[in-house]
């Protein structure tokens, strides 16, 4: 907006609202950020039949799925992070092995599932932040329903919205850097395997996608001081 | 990585006490986003569609997406004589937000783009109230509403887009049937 020097676009996208800012002198590139993240939609979203996700798990067991390369790479970060939790976070949820080899992804099992969601929204987010800052543009943010990331000389406020009744309130401020926040109640969309009834997580790092897989591996501990925050450079809170 | 915590994070007592208060962000103006999606675009000529039971029944019995309204508002992107392509505005009501978007299409009635126009958070069930969401009627971009600082954002539990979604296939459906009829002549 004009009294702040940014404009902010906001698309349905992800199946959630993606917002960007960035400066109004150089608006004309948020095409750019609204590229990266369809591109990440196309190759990781459950609910797009063509997408490498889908049809894994559309696939029989045995099967050899050719995926892209932007999908192996998250990919290899959720079993990266997988390994380190030993299996905390896992985004078949228990419903059968997979592999990587490559650009092949291997099903092991029939009904096997894989959900990136939240990491694939985390990356899409990093993707676009990258396409901006590769075009030049000097200071903006990303935010895709909760998973935000700020870059350049600013710090963004953030607002936490009371999920009951709806509002929000002045929480903190970040900049470069990303904040992931999921909320876990009985019928959210976040669902919970852990200790934590009903919460906040939210978790604060240097990538959105690191942001948003460290997310679930505190809500399934309940432990804001687990081990792998302090080795990503995180830090996360249960509000 | 910069954090600096308003609110201190143990403290959640603080934030249950803290007056949550409505949230509002403007996007884009009707003009802006006419301008976004059809740049090439010497003028915008409005239309009005209002459809009858009859025609209602028809759009729903085609798509399997109810009508909702039997009144639409389209603008009509022209260079010269030339139509490029058509922009309507409508209005979704989520848990506690209104969300006020704008679809762009082709003149086939495909979907070029869609754009958030303003987001409006409640707080409380005034959502519900039609006073409440004729206050934000007319405002534009350049007529902010502004609640604290206007560039903060929002976190929270995933904002699901299903109704947006949902009145993206509502519009293509209308367009489509006013398009065959010949309504956007």
């Amino acid at each position: 907006m004009a009294d702040s020097g940014f404009a902010r676009r906001a698309r349905p996208l992800l199946g959630t609202l993606v917002e960007l800012g960035l400066p109004a002198s150089q608006s004309d590139r948020a095409e750019l950020a609204w590229r990266a993240v369809e591109r990440v939609q196309r190759c990781m979203s459950r609910f797009d039949a063509d997408s490498d996700i889908a049809r894994y798990n559309a696939a029989p067991a045995r099967s050899r799925i050719d995926v892209r390369p932007c999908t192996a790479r998250v990919l290899r970060a959720a079993r990266e992070m997988e390994r380190r939790s030993r299996g905390v976070f896992d985004v078949s949820l228990g419903t059968g092995a997979w592999s990587l080899d490559g650009l092949v992804l291997i099903k092991h099992h029939d009904g096997g599932l894989i959900d990136l969601g939240g990491i694939a929204k985390g990356e899409a987010v990093d993707l676009a932040v990258r396409a901006l800052r590769g075009a030049g543009v000097t200071a903006g943010w990303v935010n895709a329903g909760g998973d935000l990331r700020v870059f350049g000389d600013i710090d963004l406020p953030v607002l936490l919205r009371n999920e009951d009744h709806g509002g929000a309130t002045p929480w903190m401020r970040i900049g470069d850097g990303a904040l992931a926040t999921s909320h876990y109640a009985p019928g959210s969309r976040s669902q919970l395997h852990g200790r934590i009834a009903q919460a906040h997580v939210s978790v604060a790092a240097p990538s959105c996608r690191l942001a948003d897989a460290l997310t679930k591996i505190v809500a399934a501990t309940g432990d804001t001081r687990h081990p792998l925050l302090k080795d990503h450079g995180a830090q996360a809170w249960l509000h | 990585m910069r954090v600096l915590i308003g609110a201190a994070p143990a403290a959640i007592g603080v934030l249950a006490l803290a007056p949550a208060s409505a949230f509002a962000i403007d996007y884009l103006s009707a003009q802006q986003v006419q301008q976004l999606m059809f740049a090439q675009a010497d003028r915008f000529d409005a239309r009005e569609l209002a459809f009858d039971a009859a025609q209602l029944q028809r759009i729903e019995a085609a798509s399997g997406v109810r009508a909702r309204s039997a009144r639409w508002s389209v603008h009509v992107a022209r260079k010269g004589e030339a139509t490029l392509g058509y922009v309507v505005i409508d209005q979704v009501i989520g848990k506690y937000e209104l969300i006020t978007y704008a679809v762009g299409l082709a003149p086939d009635g495909s979907v070029l783009q869609v754009e958030v126009m303003s987001y409006r958070e409640s707080h409380g069930h005034e959502i519900r109230l039609p006073a409440w969401r004729r206050q934000f009627v007319g405002k534009t971009a350049s007529a902010p509403i502004k609640v604290g600082e206007d560039i903060a954002n929002i976190s929270g539990a995933t904002l699901s887009c299903t109704h947006v979604s949902d009145g993206v296939k509502r519009i293509v459906s209308v367009m489509d049937f006013a398009r065959r009829e010949g309504l956007l002549q």
